[in-house]
């Protein structure tokens, strides 16, 4: 029946374009929670981690200033997980939104 | 007090008129919360955006019932902030940014005429635009540029500010449907936004409030007060 393979980059692509419509995010930054796990995959923003049940990810964002930061970390976790899963079918365990920086409106 | 003191300081009667309009707004939402709920199918089909709306203005409810500072500019400081705080949801938080930009841009000393509503929509728009990197059209953010566009075209006609809340209602309720057609899941759905529609809810009660209000013919309950006394 041959297999399905779906690479960490693009489930990365994926995640991105999610983060960039994320109501509160301004940027990504390039971060390293992941950097010594095996199954490091980094881009940008993104770091993708592959279990056997399913896929974890952290999110390296920046927030726009004056917003209520822990109501966008929820959104933007529940938003980035819900389409990764829908395009993909994986399922997606841990979520780390790490608020990298946050930045003032000009 | 100097005049220019006394025009910063909001009365009680101004306090009273901002809290019976988000009390309105309040119970607009709770009563369509179902059918709010309901439209929620983006950005996660997760049917809390009512739910959500409703926390974040009886946030705004709950600071205007507590005492508030006199002067007008640290007022509306105070009422962005609790919005701030109270912001639940992705409509919450645009909720709070439409509301910082609006009260950012509202005038230190009154009145709130159709003018200072025009330049307040037009600065709620930006704020609600500069939180995000790539805005999705067809929600809460599109339905705020439809209606800072009325409000800006209008500018020649000089309305009273209930002709033009009236105006940006009907225009609203042009909008949603036209507006949510631009995003492929809400027309997939058949559904409009549920943001749009819980924004256009508020801003429907406040129009029906404040003309309420002004029929009653009670001078007390003013909102742009002539004199703030003194």
């Amino acid at each position: 029946m041959g297999r399905l393979a779906i690479s960490s980059r693009t489930i990365a692509q994926i995640a991105e374009r999610s983060l960039g419509e994320c109501y509160g995010v301004v940027g990504l930054k390039a971060g390293g929670r992941f950097r010594r796990a095996l199954a490091l995959r980094r881009r940008h923003g993104v770091e993708i981690k592959a279990h056997e049940q399913g896929i974890e990810l952290a999110l390296h964002v920046v927030i726009a200033y004056g917003l209520n930061l822990a109501e966008v970390a929820a959104t933007v976790r529940s938003s980035v997980s819900y389409e990764v899963e829908r395009q993909t079918g994986l399922e997606v365990g841990r979520v780390e939104v790490l608020i990298d920086d946050v930045r003032r409106r000009d | 007090m100097s005049d220019a003191e006394t025009d910063r300081t909001a009365t009680a009667a101004e306090v009273e008129v901002l809290r019976r309009l988000a009390r309105a707004a309040l119970e607009a939402l709770e009563r369509e919360r179902p059918r709010i709920d309901g439209l929620n199918v983006y950005p996660v089909p997760d049917g809390d955006t009512g739910a959500n709306l409703v926390m974040t203005v009886r946030a705004l409810v709950n600071e205007l019932e507590a005492p508030l500072p006199n002067e007008r500019p640290l007022l509306h400081k105070n009422l962005a902030r609790a919005l701030l705080m109270g912001a639940r949801g992705n409509s919450g938080v645009i909720l709070s940014q439409i509301v910082r930009g609006a009260v950012e841009a509202a005038p230190a000393a009154p009145p709130v005429d159709s003018r200072a509503l025009a330049a307040m929509l037009e600065r709620a728009r930006e704020a609600a635009y500069a939180a995000v990197q790539r805005p999705v059209e067809g929600t809460m953010l599109t339905l705020m540029c439809e209606l800072a566009e009325e409000a800006r075209s209008r500018r020649r006609e000089k309305l009273s500010l209930e002709q033009l809340l009236q105006k940006l209602v009907e225009r609203g309720e042009e909008a949603l449907a036209r507006i949510s057609d631009r995003l492929p899941v809400l027309r997939e759905n058949g559904v409009v936004d549920a943001g749009a529609a819980g924004l256009l809810e508020c801003l429907r009660a406040i129009a029906l409030e404040l003309s309420r209000e002004r029929n009653e013919q009670t001078p007390r309950l003013r909102l742009v007060s002539a004199s703030s006394g003194g």
